[in-house]
């Protein structure tokens, strides 16, 4: 950890300590921007598991539906890990993940609902659609930030 | 008679041209509004010397220092004004100029030790 505050700074290592600044943020806004579409993407093959196994019989309405709700427990449980340390980015990008977040949950209810009234894998996938399409419009909003 | 153009390193802000003022600055202006913890890790300083270097930045108008809450947690969060932002554009110009003239002008050569 960096103690002498008033080392003397040369041109060149001035525009070092910038440019690491720079890859330090880039950094921290390119996890949340991956962990975003990761969500997004296992929330798709999730949702198509889900209608598959609908499908073939291995669960019945009542299991779907418990099923169905996993992804939220996980979503809460991430939440509050995160919330037990503090994020490593700026505020805006913050808010972007909490709202799209929430979004992310609201619209994991519909697609479940329709998810369990429609028992094959295709529809299955479109239904994920709804609640990853939250996660794909976050990652965009946190790269354009 | 005629005056020397001033050297572009006397354009460099001395506020900013510090090595950790210039890592809090140059993570502001990458990261926006950002939490004291996210600029400690980053700058790599203990507490104590993030609080005196922001304070100085602060006193010269250049970061504004909001306090607030993260749910129940207090939060303290940093961004550059405009100023700030301004007075960092500058210092990056400055710097551009002086490494471009470095570039122009190489220094000379050590001289070569007799004999060798």
């Amino acid at each position: 950890m960096n103690t002498n505050s008033e080392e003397s700074l040369e041109p060149t290592a001035a525009t070092g300590r910038i440019e690491r600044a720079d890859r330090q943020v880039a950094s921290s806004r390119r996890w949340h921007v991956g962990s975003m579409i990761a969500l997004g993407c296992v929330t798709l093959a999730y949702f198509a598991l889900l209608g598959g196994l609908a499908q073939a019989g291995r669960t019945s309405i009542v299991p779907n539906t418990i099923l169905v709700l996993v992804p939220v427990v996980v979503v809460y449980f991430l939440l509050g890990i995160r919330r037990r340390h503090p994020p490593a980015a700026g505020r805006e990008l913050q808010a972007v993940e909490r709202t799209f977040g929430n979004v992310y949950i609201v619209a994991l209810l519909p697609a479940g609902i329709l998810t369990v009234l429609l028992p094959h894998p295709i529809p299955a996938v479109f239904m994920g659609i709804i609640p990853a399409l939250p996660c794909f419009l976050g990652a965009w909003r946190a790269a354009h930030l | 008679m005629n005056e020397e153009p001033a050297h572009p390193r006397h354009e460099l802000d001395e506020i900013i041209h510090s090595p950790v003022r210039l890592s809090i600055v140059a993570i502001l202006a990458a990261a926006g509004e950002t939490d004291f913890k996210f600029l400690k890790d980053t700058v790599e300083v203990s507490d104590s010397l993030l609080s005196k270097h922001v304070s100085t930045l602060e006193a010269a108008g250049y970061v504004k220092v909001v306090k607030g809450y993260t749910g129940k947690r207090p939060s303290t969060w940093y961004s550059l004004t405009d100023l700030g932002r301004q007075r960092f554009g500058q210092y990056k110009e400055a710097l551009g100029r002086i490494l471009g003239d470095e570039a122009a002008d190489p220094p000379a050569p050590a001289a070569r030790p007799p004999g060798g």
